[in-house]
């Protein structure tokens, strides 16, 4: 920790002192939905060069990364209330692509690595991502510009790691603006503030409230690094850091209504703009509604048509805040759990009993025009795949009939990797051509393996949960770009032995074999022999035993 | 007899051809094991059909040829394969019957080292008991002191077989084990036929498939021996029942390797001795079953597996050689003592390999009554044949009960069979010790012990 | 720095000097002076010699809380409660090594999301903003433990999950959970025994890696926990006593579980009055001990800690206070480079290490293969094998 800390300051002072970097900046975009959601994503980027230290800068150049991102969230449903703006399921999702002949390490090793500094520098336990639970997909991540010829590709999701506090610490000492190290702050006053000072004292980041955060519907931290290099010795690292929380004034407040300012929502200000000048701020508001709305607060916005969205200028060392006041504030709750995304996926498990079950996956494709999909499926060793059950049924999208032979998925290829246990998981990558407006659905079984008693978590009637499944969708014309989207977790209950049994057992079985044993051991090798009256004597120390014949016959 | 031999064919074509037992019985634990489950033998084709080789995952552990057998077969032809193997399982039976019938018949009650005048006298008993014996049953009429045995019905054995619903079970779940069985039985039987390479060739397939039955292979060898040799005093010691052991293992020996050696050469390559041998060694998959193997791994810490793993399997083998010396005028005897032996300490047993044991055992039907437990045996296993799939359910589907249930259940199954596997022994020991020394005791009420 | 930080330096140093009976001096002219006899003084004032300080140089502390679901609230609030006790009196956090079994603070079930209280009033939420856990969740494992006090690490275990203590070191160890004679439950799945802490402290002792520990343990008949321990310079209190349960203080109706310990509670009392150049005494702390307020009887075990308790200051281990030397020249090291002890190993170096030697040689472990139904499987070679199998079969049995 104490390195990081000085890492943070040298990073301040050499970043005041280089030349002006424009691709850095600060954004907060608030997005409120007519359900009177708001979602509040802050975008931070940042590039630092070869001289500068960042943490995550020393990370990628050890490890030779040439991109990595990261994301911890927490919430589900992300599709009806956030914009298309990545939402990521549950849990710690990982994947980095790093370089094939860097320090004559392998791929595998240097991402156990990567894992476990990943995991001290985010207080996460990053370090159970292991090359037992990673995959190396091969046409889910294409559109990036690493040469997958040099590079290898890991990916790997944790979804049942939490985010809390602790994670936002370190994350947000990371941010281009952050000035100053705070954590010695509460140290000095003997009372806690009653809102938290986290990350920075200017800049966007100075809203970041844990106790709103992670009340939040759905929030999202993540880290994305991509290392680029002119030259062997010239390179530039450049950090995303994006944070999305979803905030519900509607249930927040005790008006319902859909009236909110940033007080309300974060309960601080803003602390004026950055103080570093290649770091803009910018603030930017979009609402559902056109008009019937009025600003608060002492600066007001500007209508920037391109973005689509108000934008407010900061000022320097001033603290801002706004708000916005509906005349009509009810919110439109009919809305709420449509999601406008043309393509969706849904997975979910099927079947009953712990001894096996069945995957379903439904792809819809609202679109009219056919899109190329591809699915990726990370499933754990101990989930094992029946491929040959695998099937597939495409439908359309309002008559819900069988489409007709012409109309079906097109140009479908299947790989597959089969698990070997306890060595790596189960990968299926197939990618489709979907028709348009159709629903396609493909199921599978699975027969659950019976684990052995250290296998099982400290709470093991919970079950595992089983990362997402991503659908990448393909670009379909060259303007578009590549998305991924992630569909749900789902959580596997394996049939679980008796915790409290290890001893016994082995005492148990331990004495039928040694029954066994003896009984015939002691039939082959002693000898049958018949005793008649004569040969029968009693011993001398039997003194209670009847002189008598064993026949009973005296 | 004929009738419920066809009965039990009918039973089997009936059940396949009218209902779903079949997918039914091929999830049950209790009849297929991670080795021999048929829908991994799907998995398996499927993968080798596209491109995936079979052997790489944790689910097909089967052998290459069997693979091979179900790729090239229709899906609508397998049931009925899996009945015509039946069918002959229970004909190869028949004939072992025969010949033990004649075996039982021949048997005399003498001493083994009987004195110049007792040789003499003896010798003058039987010819005077040659003209008083009658021909069916081979029953010594004369002497009271000699049990009165009924003899061997060859037909019961197979209709046994046939209609034991273990069997059935077995042979509609599709399990692998009839392949198993089958050439056990084969080997068997071209044994006491005398044919050396069939029967070691068959044996080579059978621990091919699943690798316990190489303990077949000392007494078939001495089946063998014991068919091409000529008696030299009836039922006295044969004095070179190892003779064909040495020709016997070495053919052994080079059809199991030539096995392996083709399956090389259809997989390609040597991965699926580890996913297929290493499996049944190391018991990696530790899917319930009616043995004593798979809790204990599963509670077993790592420290200890292997040694573990080690004595379970010593235990399994660790009898070969001295029951086949101690029994050595009674191979037969012995091939059922190790059928009951494997039923009970394999690693993944089902309830086939009770069904495959079980006519060798009634072909010793003048044992049962030396037997003093059978009556419990018999309730045990009945009752366990309920229990077993009612705990199960209750574990996995209805969550009412824990693994112990189940797992008490499997303990019973164990206990049954080492009850049966002590007095059977015990009853071969007794009898032979009636027909030998206990001659002198002729007459006499006395006490027997094991000292 | 300021004046007040400047007095209290020089009389801190002075009350040391007092107390250390003239073994540190506030030197002021180095001229003339013995620097070899100054250093060894200086060096020698720790470990046994008369009296007075401990000389340690830097704190450390290990906070382990063991309880695992949501009704175990109070131990991760006992656990915290220590947490910010030693933070606020001076361990910064790359001295802490803190180990939560469980979240409280994000749960679910939790009222008052990203807080943990130890109070029903809420007064002070101890989860805060600037919190450090090291070992969450599934990963507070006995085995973890051990490693963390042993040092014994697997590779890449980042610097901030390693207890990097040298033998000035103070360490002050907590534990906090469900126990019982001479175990202690880690997560409801496996215990650790009360003669498995006490090789691992043996093993510190050997690795030369504490100056002094205090044990502290909050749980069931925790006595028995520090029973076997025999290492020297080792000081243990626990709530209770062998054959006496400790228990909860009081509930928060809203939260709906017991927020703290007695016994911890107790020392809290105390400990939050201090500060950081405070001079109480364990002795008094644990003279504030009360059995029938804690319904248990604290124990506390001296005999393998010979400074004595009435000379261990409070701060000696909750605090990173530490007594300093004023001089006026520069004191010169040695010309060799430090070398980093042989276990902790330098993070981000692609410098090949002795486990990673073999994995260049491995084939690789992921194959994704395109699933394409195959034509030709069983292949001539085969047919051609097993076929002269079955003929040689057939021809040998029937010689």
């Amino acid at each position: 920790m104490r390195r990081l800390v000085a890492i943070i300051i040298a990073a301040w002072v050499s970043i005041s002192a280089s030349a002006a970097q424009s691709t850095q900046h600060e954004t907060l975009h608030l997005h409120q939905r007519p359900s009177g959601r708001v979602t509040a994503h802050f975008a931070f980027a940042q590039s630092v060069a070869q001289s500068q230290a960042h943490a995550l800068d020393d990370i990628a150049r050890g490890f030779g990364i040439d991109e990595m991102a990261l994301s911890f969230t927490q919430g589900t449903r992300c599709d009806s209330i956030a914009t298309k703006v990545g939402c990521r399921p549950p849990g710690v999702v990982l994947w980095a692509w790093m370089r094939n002949n860097h320090s004559l390490s392998s791929v595998d090793t240097r991402w156990s690595a990567l894992t476990n500094a990943l995991a001290g520098t985010f207080c996460a336990s990053l370090n159970f991502i292991t090359p037992e639970n990673s995959a190396e997909p091969q046409s889910s991540f294409t559109h990036s510009s690493v040469n997958s010829s040099l590079s290898s590709l890991r990916y790997a999701s944790l979804p049942r790691e939490i985010t809390c506090t602790e994670n936002l610490t370190p994350w947000s000492k990371l941010l281009p603006c952050s000035t100053k190290v705070n954590h010695l702050a509460h140290i000095k006053d003997r009372k806690m503030k009653p809102y938290c000072i986290l990350g920075s004292k200017a800049g966007i980041a100075s809203l970041f409230n844990a106790y709103a955060i992670y009340d939040a519907d759905y929030h999202s931290m993540s880290v994305e690094v991509s290392r680029k290099c002119t030259s062997d010795t010239e390179c530039t690292t450049e950090i995303r850091q994006d944070l999305v929380v979803a905030l519900d004034p509607v249930r927040k407040g005790y008006q319902r209504n859909m009236d909110w300012s940033l007080q309300f929502l974060f309960g601080k200000e803003v602390a004026g703009s950055c103080p570093l000048n290649e770091i803009e701020t910018n603030i930017l508001v979009t609402l559902p509604k056109a008009e019937g709305f009025e600003f608060e607060g002492k600066v007001k916005p500007v209508y920037n048509d391109e973005k689509n969205a108000w934008v407010y200028s900061l000022e320097l060392a001033k603290q801002f805040s706004m708000g916005v006041k509906y005349s009509d504030s009810k919110p439109d709750l009919s809305e709420k759990s449509k999601s406008t995304e043309l393509i969706q996926i849904h997975r979910h498990l099927t079947g009953y009993g712990r001894e096996r079950g069945g995957i379903k996956i439904r792809i819809s494709n609202r679109d009219t025009k056919p899109r190329t999909v591809t699915l990726l499926e990370v499933l754990p060793w101990f989930i094992k795949l029946y491929m040959h059950t695998l099937q597939r049924t495409t439908y359309h999208i309002t008559s819900q009939e069988v489409l007709s032979l012409s109309g079906e998925v097109v140009n479908q290829t299947l790989k597959y990797q089969p698990a070997i246990p306890r060595i790596r998981p189960s990968v299926i990558e197939l990618t489709a051509t979907l028709p348009g407006e159709s629903i396609t659905v493909f199921t599978f079984q699975f027969d659950r393996a019976f684990i052995k008693y250290t296998e099982h978590p400290p709470d093991a009637n919970r079950g595992f949960d089983t990362g997402a499944a991503i659908l990448t969708v393909h670009p379909a014309s060259r303007t578009e770009k590549e998305y991924r989207l992630f569909s749900d977790v789902l959580l596997i209950a394996l049939p679980t032995p008796d915790f409290s049994m290890p001893y016994n057992v082995i005492t148990m079985s331990c004495t039928i074999v040694a029954l066994y044993f003896g009984t015939v051991f002691n039939l082959i090798v002693k000898k049958l022999e018949g005793l008649d009256d004569s040969q029968l004597k009693k011993k001398w120390w039997m003194f209670w035993v009847k002189e008598r014949s064993v026949l009973g016959k005296k | 007899m004929e009738v419920l031999a066809v009965l039990g064919v009918v039973i089997r074509l009936a059940l396949v051809q009218r209902t779903d037992f079949a997918r039914t019985l091929d999830q049950r634990v209790e009849v297929s094991t991670p080795v021999t489950s048929f829908k991994r033998m799907q998995e398996g084709v499927f993968l080798w059909r596209n491109n995936i080789n079979p052997y790489e995952g944790g689910v097909f552990h089967q052998a290459p040829l069997l693979l091979a057998l179900f790729h090239v077969l229709d899906d609508r032809m397998i049931p009925y394969l899996f009945i015509l193997l039946d069918i002959l399982v229970a004909k190869m039976l028949v004939e072992i019957a025969k010949h033990r019938a004649l075996d039982l018949k021949n048997q005399t009650w003498r001493p083994f080292f009987p004195s110049k005048e007792e040789k003499e006298a003896l010798l003058a008993h039987e010819s005077a008991e040659s003209k008083t014996v009658t021909k069916e049953s081979g029953v010594k009429k004369s002497d009271p002191t000699i049990p009165t045995e009924s003899a061997l019905v060859p037909l019961f054995v197979g209709v046994v077989y046939l209609l034991n619903p273990l069997s059935i079970v077995t042979c509609l779940a599709r399990s692998m084990l009839v392949f198993n069985t089958a050439a056990v039985v084969t080997g068997v039987y071209f044994a006491v036929k005398g044919r050396q390479v069939y029967s070691m060739f068959f044996l080579a397939l059978a621990s091919y498939v699943s690798m316990y039955p190489v303990m077949f292979v000392l007494p078939c060898s001495m089946l063998i021996a014991k068919s091409l040799k000529v008696k030299i005093w009836p039922n006295i010691i044969f004095e070179q029942p190892f003779s064909a052991s040495p020709v016997s293992f070495l053919l052994f020996a080079t059809f199991t390797i030539a096995l392996l050696g083709v399956s090389n050469v259809l997989m390609g390559s040597w991965d699926f001795l580890e996913s297929t041998y290493g499996v049944i060694l190391l018991v990696p998959d530790l899917q319930p079953n009616t043995g004593l193997w798979w809790y204990i791994f599963i509670e077993m810490f790592d420290q200890f597996r292997l040694f573990f793993l080690l004595v379970f399997q010593v235990f399994v083998v660790a009898f070969v050689l001295p029951l086949s010396l101690k029994f050595r005028e009674h191979p037969l005897f012995v091939v059922a003592v190790f059928g009951i032996i494997i039923a009970t300490f394999k690693s993944y047993p089902a309830v086939g390999d009770v069904a495959a044991y079980i006519p060798f055992v009634f072909m010793y039907q003048e044992l049962f009554k030396y037997m003093k437990n059978l009556y419990i045996i018999t309730h045990l296993g009945f009752s366990t044949c309920i229990l077993l799939p009612l705990f199960y359910n209750l574990w996995i589907y209805a969550g009412s009960g824990n693994a112990n249930f189940f797992y008490a259940i499997t303990l019973i199954v164990g206990v049954a069979q080492v009850l049966l596997l002590g007095d059977f022994i015990g009853a071969m020991v007794r009898r032979e010790w009636e027909r030998g020394e206990g001659y002198a005791f002729r007459g006499r009420r006395i006490e027997v012990m094991l000292k | 720095m300021n004046f007040l930080n400047w007095l209290v330096l020089v009389l801190g140093a002075a009350s040391a000097t007092n107390a250390a009976g003239g073994a540190i001096r506030v030197v002021e002219d180095m001229r003339g002076l013995d620097r070899a006899a100054l250093a060894a003084d200086f060096l020698s004032a720790g470990a046994g010699s008369s009296g007075g300080g401990s000389g340690h140089t830097n704190n450390w502390a290990v906070l382990v809380c063991t309880s695992r679901f949501w009704f175990n609230y109070r131990h991760i609030a006992n656990t915290l409660s220590m947490y910010r006790t030693v933070k606020r009196l001076g361990i910064p956090d790359s001295n802490i090594i803190l180990m939560l079994a469980d979240d409280v603070a994000c749960n679910p079930r939790n009222h008052f999301p990203a807080t943990v209280y130890n109070n029903a009033g809420r007064y002070l939420d101890l989860y805060g903003s600037n919190i450090e856990v090291d070992y969450r969740g599934y990963e507070v494992t006995v085995e973890n433990f051990i490693r963390v006090l042993t040092g014994r690490h697997e590779e890449h275990v980042p610097r901030s999950k390693r207890l990097l203590t040298d033998d000035r070191s103070n360490i002050l160890i907590f534990m906090t959970g469900h126990g019982g004679k001479e175990f202690l439950k880690f997560q409801d799945a496996e215990e650790i025994g009360s003669h498995d802490i006490a090789d691992a402290i043996a093993q510190m002792f050997e690795k030369k890696r504490y100056n002094e520990i205090f044990f502290m343990i909050d749980t069931c008949q925790a006595a028995s926990l520090y029973k076997q321990i025999y290492s020297p310079n080792v000081l243990a209190a626990a709530s209770s006593l062998t054959g006496q349960s400790s228990y909860s203080h009081h509930h928060d109706m809203e939260i709906g579980t017991a927020v703290i310990d007695r016994w911890t509670y107790s020392n809290l009392e105390t400990l939050e009055k201090l500060e950081r150049q405070d001079k109480n005494t364990l002795a008094n702390l644990f003279k504030t001990y009360d059995s029938s307020v804690i319904l248990s009887d604290p124990g506390i075990r001296t005999d393998l800690f010979p400074r004595g308790i009435e000379n261990a200051l409070v701060t000696d281990f909750f605090g990173g206070v530490q007594t300093t030397e004023l001089t006026l020249e520069m004191y010169k090291t040695s010309e060799k480079q430090k070398v980093l002890p042989a276990d902790v190993k330098v993070e981000f170096d692609g410098r090949l290490s002795s486990a990673q030697k073999d994995t260049l040689l491995e084939k690789p472990r992921y194959k994704l293969k395109v699933v394409l139904p195959q034509t030709y499987l069983i292949n001539v070679p085969f047919v051609l094998c097993f076929g002269l199998l079955l003929t040689g079969v057939v021809v040998a049995g029937s010689v």
